[in-house]
């Protein structure tokens, strides 16, 4: 909250601070050089994302190089393999590799570190190596490989090979050593667009042009400097003010408008990556076992004015599982419409009338700090369950905290901002990922056996039309069951300075993990 | 002196005992320092992995033990998020935060005794009210809003001075002599925004018992032996009203870490305050361990040194 009112302070303040600076215009040639200084709120603990590692996503993602990558349009694109192809009858990948590709030390990359990575380092130390176990992949002559991996999944398999989450490690610094200790997490060394050069510590990170990248005449700019700002307020200022170029997160919503009026700021505001404000319903503690009870709660609030009033009109009310920028429409799903009296109806009928005083009975919300969005569609939340006769005892904690209590069932509702890939939605809801004490997979600890099939069948499909088929049918039975309450799809606003060309909205990966290879400054 | 020498001898029990109570309330606080470090979807095996390698999943007993058995030895275990020794991590902090707290305490304790003194002096007059109201703003005002202040007027609309930060980012600098200067850049308004709100606690506390003292008897005694009005007030008054300002300087120094969580964080300034929102938000237990333990050792050795100077100031003290 007092990170908020600050944020709220400076953000009126810049308000009035003029500017005088020509538009910028963008220029047709790139050009060579520069600085891009980028803001993060929060400093990483370690630089190579294998673990899931808060924050990291953005240097791995520059620094280790993957071997397919994501285009503008969210489809899968070339990275060091030149080309692919995936065969579903034997359940193999062939990835053909690039040739003259170095590492940042010099060393030549070849089809030994893609086997090492996929074989040996990626099954035993990412999270979602489980989906690489007992992999064999075959070289064939210098640069092809064929991947075979243990468990099909290409739905899943896929993705991963397309973003720097499942990045290419190099064999001849990490084989045979202890790479939960080792140097390497603090100082990566990867085949992408730019080199780790320094870390200081509660100050920032520096990245340096890679000149062997295998992308013609790119990255452009020759360093990117990430600023660690932990303070929203700053952030702003130092958009204003030009200290940094570029910042995607950490910005409240009521800055928009200062942000919008200065004239060397470009504001993008935009639904990707997909996130979305849900209220997680735990399904096996004794109230929200009960669908009639979901199904009331659901009716009993209006979304579009949570959505509203929560972000200052910035995010879309919704009523799917997923974005519509990950899956087509789906005319099947059961909408709730705001029906106050109907909620009422469905909670005398799930056996909770108004006792004496007018309340039916007391939910637990939990929910973290720090997240306004999520404060704010808490507090309204609750409003809209007292005009029904449910009382909310919200409890607000610090993030590690909620991350423990969710991951032991502590609750019965629980406001959750959470990533909506369909690999993440699938954690939360197969029954596979009832797993206590881990955090942040199926929390509301449902369990359909219809839901299971249509998420295995999702994982084992090879075509995009088969997914989607596969993703909407699971939808369709969650939104009558409601394990989770959609509020809103959440927007971002990414804030780029004038000077800086090529700027982009990242496209399908989790918190910009994509490269800056092509962003160039004046 | 034998007061002192006992004060010395409890310092390590107090510190043990300050560690002890501070180990067991984060084991019983709620959050597992591991999921920060390994992230969101981790396996339970990929969580084992890490809570071995960091020790973690021994009894809370043998933890304790190993912890204390790594103090005496100089090891303060090892930061979850910074990944290198505790040790290491504090002591290049340290050195910003007593630069920050101590260009703050030279700023805050001369102009604050000044202030403090003049508004005695001329006690209900339009001085003394200003003073008085400049105290209370200064107090009402939360510490982040005035450093914010401080840095929409200095660093976003004059462009003077730089926005946050202890050092240019990627500048190079030719000798330690212009790397020196641009720190000291850095330090002007988080020192100023923290010498400011300390200044009205010692104008405040200078000005009350300053104007106690010259009510005094022993005051009255001295004018009506017709000692000059300067003598008076500098050699009777101010001397004893010091002692109350000693007290209040041994607060700010003893409580150097809590008192500029709130500076160096908006300023982004590379101290131990912001070290600890660090390792709180992180549930990095090492580390936060290891300030704890620095920080009872601190207070314990200011608070020796406040007596001392109470001993040296005051005869009229008789400690133990």
């Amino acid at each position: 909250m007092a990170k908020t009112i600050k944020a709220v302070v400076l953000g009126l303040l810049l308000t009035f601070v003029t500017f005088h600076v020509a538009p910028s215009i963008a220029t047709a040639q790139p050009v060579r050089g520069g600085t891009l200084t980028v803001g993060l709120i929060a400093e990483p603990a370690i630089l190579d994302s294998c673990s899931g590692a808060w924050n990291s996503a953005p240097f791995a993602g520059n620094i280790l190089g993957s071997i397919l990558e994501t285009d503008e349009n969210m489809k899968f694109a070339p990275g060091l393999a030149e080309s692919w192809s995936v065969d579903p009858v034997n359940k193999t990948y062939t990835f053909n590799l690039r040739k003259g590709v170095k590492w940042h030390d010099g060393k030549p990359f070849t089809a030994e570190d893609v086997k090492f990575t996929f074989e040996t380092f990626l099954p035993t130390y990412h999270i979602f190596g489980k989906y690489l176990k007992d992999s064999k992949v075959d070289i064939v002559g210098d640069t092809k490989v064929i991947v075979k991996p243990g468990t099909w999944a290409p739905a899943i398999q896929m993705g991963r090979f397309a973003s720097g989450d499942w990045g290419i490690y190099p064999k001849h610094l990490l084989e045979g050593g202890d790479f939960i200790k080792s140097d390497f997490r603090k100082a990566l060394v990867g085949t992408g667009p730019f080199k780790f050069k320094e870390w200081v510590r509660g100050s920032h990170i520096t990245l340096e042009r890679n000149p062997d990248y295998w992308k013609p005449n790119m990255p452009y700019v020759d360093r990117i400097i990430f600023k660690f700002i932990r303070d929203p307020s700053i952030m702003l200022a130092s958009l204003a003010t030009g200290d940094i170029d570029f910042s995607f997160r950490g910005i409240p919503y009521e800055a928009y408008g200062g942000m919008e009026k200065n004239p060397k700021l470009n504001v993008i505001v935009n639904y990707r990556p997909n996130y979305k404000v849900f209220i997680v319903n735990n399904t096996k503690s004794p109230i929200m076992s009960n669908v009639l009870v979901r199904q009331a709660l659901a009716h009993a609030v209006d979304r579009k004015d949570i959505a509203s009033k929560a972000t200052s009109g910035m995010c879309r009310p919704s009523d799917r599982f997923f974005a519509p920028e990950v899956l087509p429409d789906n005319p099947n799903i059961k909408v709730y419409e705001y029906n106050p009296k109907k909620a009422e109806e469905l909670l005398d009928k799930a056996g909770y009338p108004r006792k004496a005083g007018g309340t039916r009975f007391t939910l637990q919300l939990i929910g973290r700090l720090g997240e306004a969005d999520e404060e704010k569609a808490g507090d309204l939340f609750r409003d809209y369950m007292k005009a029904v006769g449910v009382e909310v005892s919200i409890k607000r904690s610090d993030f590690n905290t909620v991350l423990q209590q969710s991951a032991n069932y502590q609750f019965d509702v629980m406001t959750f901002k959470r990533y909506l890939s369909a690999h993440f939605t699938y954690t939360q809801h197969h029954s596979s990922f009832i797993r206590q004490g881990v955090v942040l997979v199926n929390i509301s600890q449902y369990n359909n056996a219809k839901v299971d099939q249509f998420y295995d069948r999702w994982i084992e499909s090879s075509t995009e039309e088969e997914q989607n088929k596969a993703l909407l049918g699971a939808e369709t039975i969650m939104t009558e069951e409601l394990p989770e309450l959609p509020l809103f799809d959440v927007s971002w606003m990414y804030v780029w300075n004038k000077r800086v060309q090529n700027s982009f909205v990242p496209a399908r990966n989790y918190l910009q993990s994509e490269p800056l290879d092509a962003i160039y400054v004046k | 002196m034998s007061y002192l020498i006992k004060r010395l001898i409890q310092i390590p029990l107090v510190v043990i005992l300050v560690v002890t109570f501070g180990f067991i309330l984060l084991k019983i606080s709620p959050g597992d320092p591991v999921s920060m470090f390994a992230g969101e979807g981790s396996t339970p095996e990929y969580l084992e992995m890490i809570r071995k390698a960091y020790g973690l999943d021994q009894p809370v007993s043998k933890q304790y033990t190993l912890y204390m058995l790594g103090i005496l030895k100089g090891n303060w275990g090892h930061s979850l998020s910074y990944d290198r020794p505790v040790l290491t991590v504090i002591m290049e902090r340290i050195p910003y935060t007593l630069l920050l707290s101590f260009a703050a305490f030279f700023i805050a304790v001369p102009l604050g005794i000044l202030l403090g003194v003049i508004a005695a002096m001329r006690r209900g007059s339009s001085i003394d009210s200003g003073v008085s109201g400049f105290s209370t703003f200064f107090n009402s005002v939360p510490a982040f809003i005035f450093g914010l202040i401080l840095l929409y007027v200095f660093a976003v609309y004059l462009k003077v001075l730089p926005l946050g930060g202890f050092q240019t980012v990627g500048a190079s600098f030719p000798n330690a002599a212009a790397q020196l200067l641009d720190v000291l850049i850095h330090l002007i308004l988080p020192s100023i925004s923290l010498a400011l709100i300390w200044m009205v606690g010692y104008a405040r506390v200078m000005r009350n018992t300053m104007v106690e003292a010259l009510l005094s008897d022993y005051v009255r005694a001295a004018v009506s032996r017709g000692i000059s009005r300067r003598r008076v007030i500098f050699r009777h008054a101010f001397r004893n009203s010091i002692l109350s300002v000693v007290t209040l300087a041994g607060v700010h120094v003893g409580y150097m870490i809590g008192g500029v969580i709130l500076t160096e964080t908006v300023f982004s300034w590379f101290g131990i305050g912001n070290l600890v929102v660090q390792a709180v938000s992180f549930r990095d237990y090492p580390l936060l361990m290891g300030i704890l333990f620095f920080s009872s050792i601190w207070v314990a050795l200011v608070n020796l040194l406040v007596d001392a100077v109470y001993v040296t100031i005051d005869p009229r003290v008789r400690l133990g």
